[in-house]
């Protein structure tokens, strides 16, 4: 299946993308994002720290993707 | 009601203010943030903002459902700028409103810690020499 991957700030920096559709194995979940991320980027792992969001909301526990699902990498925010 | 707005045109507090004023609210807690000169040691000229904008739209009126679920607040106001902003230029503008002032400070302040720490907007501090992001400490 597919999901899109947007990349923000600092991550959007290291990896040189801003949005990338990626195919991956039908019904994975969202625990699994990390690391194929790291592997489709390891200069990801750089990162100290980033988080997860998966349709516009922050992803606190294991839920299972859907095809078309939008994933989001997010360094740490600084607004305001 | 919410307000929320996150634009490459700069920021004006009155507008905002007005927006929000009526005769029933008597406090009108009113957050300007602006650029400074000097971050950390080294001289700022810019900063650069940029924003997941649907998530943040989102998580906006998360905060405001919060703030009106602890606190008697009838407006909360949230702009954000996107794009460049030179020193001195106003980057947000929070306003809360509500019958009396003790309710509307602290919402406010409510309002502006919850931006910064789980609102997906960054920004980039540009230097005379460089530029990088900024990576807030805990």
């Amino acid at each position: 299946m597919k999901l899109r991957f947007l990349f923000f700030g600092v991550v959007a920096d290291i990896v040189g993308e801003r949005k990338l559709d990626m195919e991956v194995q039908d019904g994975i979940s969202s625990n699994a994002l990390r690391p194929l991320l790291e592997i489709q980027f390891p200069e990801l792992k750089k990162m100290n720290t980033y988080v997860l969001a998966v349709n516009q909301n922050y992803v606190d526990e294991e839920k299972p993707l859907h095809e078309n699902d939008e994933v989001a990498i997010i360094p740490p925010v600084s607004g305001g | 009601m919410n307000f929320f707005k996150l634009t490459y045109e700069p920021l004006h507090a009155e507008p905002a203010l007005h927006l929000v004023s009526g005769h029933d609210l008597g406090a009108h807690v009113v957050f300007t943030g602006t650029v400074r000169r000097v971050s950390k040691t080294k001289e700022v000229v810019a900063l650069e903002f940029e924003a997941y904008e649907s998530m943040a739209i989102s998580e906006l009126e998360k905060i405001a459902d919060a703030i009106k679920s602890k606190w008697k607040v009838e407006h909360v106001l949230l702009y954000h700028r996107l794009g460049r902003v030179e020193v001195g230029g106003i980057a947000v503008i929070a306003i809360v409103s509500s019958m009396h002032r003790a309710e509307a400070f602290e919402a406010c302040t409510f309002l502006m810690d919850q931006l910064k720490s789980t609102v997906p907007i960054w920004k980039k501090e540009f230097f005379q020499d460089g530029s990088e992001w900024v990576t807030p400490t805990p």
